[in-house]
């Protein structure tokens, strides 16, 4: 499922002398993701407006949907654990959707900043990949 | 009926020594004439991805791979795969990456019975 995620695009340019298209795209993963200490929280449609509100509070972010997936994921020591990611798509930072170093580093930050005021909300790591494709 | 398409993944790689590239142009069209001395090797799509996380990084995606006219490939065949983009991206001067990986996802059209896994969206 985070692989085949990966895969959607949006926000389409034509640019260069052969009329190539080129289609940019970001988008943000919050991984490791427990809720009320439980990475299979009871009530996930709480968790899925809670952090879409935080996230709406940072003017300069956009995006067209969030998601929240839940898997089982078997390492190679055979051992299992449940695994929460929420996923952000169709992001764009100040109406830009490949964006700098900087601006990156400036999102990363506003995300970081809204995610560590939730209070019941604990996670790995915040990802942005932003990706040009011909 | 079962679909296959393989996908290449150049990890950890850096751009005339950076490891973001502002403007991917030029590196995708270094990449895309370096590809074209594969033989039998042709692919839909190509991406250059910028990952911020706690390092920087670039990643390279070359997404539905035909190669040696298939698109599922057994162990020997992966690994002549991967020598070939191996010499095919050495070409490119300013480029320099960790390591390759082919993935190959298989779609069936019937439910899959692979690990669970759900999703929510807010409506």
């Amino acid at each position: 499922m985070f692989l085949l995620i990966r895969l959607l695009l949006v926000g389409q340019v034509k640019v260069g002398r052969e009329n190539r298209m080129l289609v940019d795209d970001t988008q943000i993963y919050v991984t490791g993701v427990l809720y009320q200490q439980s990475a299979y929280p009871s009530d996930v449609t709480q968790l899925l407006y809670l952090i879409d509100d935080a996230l709406a509070q940072i003017s300069e972010l956009k995006y067209s949907e969030v998601l929240i997936n839940r898997s089982e994921c078997r390492f190679s020591n055979s051992t299992t654990r449940e695994q929460l990611l929420v996923f952000l798509k169709d992001v764009s930072f100040n109406d830009i959707k490949f964006l700098s170093d900087s601006q990156s580093t400036s999102l990363r930050v506003a995300l970081i900043s809204q995610l560590n005021q939730l209070s019941d909300l604990e996670y790995d790591s915040v990802e942005i990949r932003t990706t040009r494709t011909v | 009926m079962i679909h296959t398409g393989i996908r290449a993944y150049v990890f950890n790689c850096s751009y005339a020594s950076s490891s973001w590239v502002d403007d991917p142009s030029t590196l995708i069209s270094d990449l895309q004439t370096a590809l074209s001395t594969i033989s039998s090797f042709s692919y839909l799509q190509l991406k250059v991805a910028n990952v911020k996380n706690t390092i920087k990084k670039v990643e390279i995606e070359i997404v539905s791979i035909t190669y040696k006219t298939k698109t599922r490939l057994n162990a020997s065949e992966i690994d002549d795969l991967i020598n070939d983009l191996n010499t095919a991206l050495l070409t490119i001067s300013d480029l320099s990456f960790l390591n390759i990986d082919i993935c190959t996802d298989v779609f069936t059209d019937t439910p899959s019975s692979g690990w669970p896994s759900e999703s929510w969206k807010r409506e």
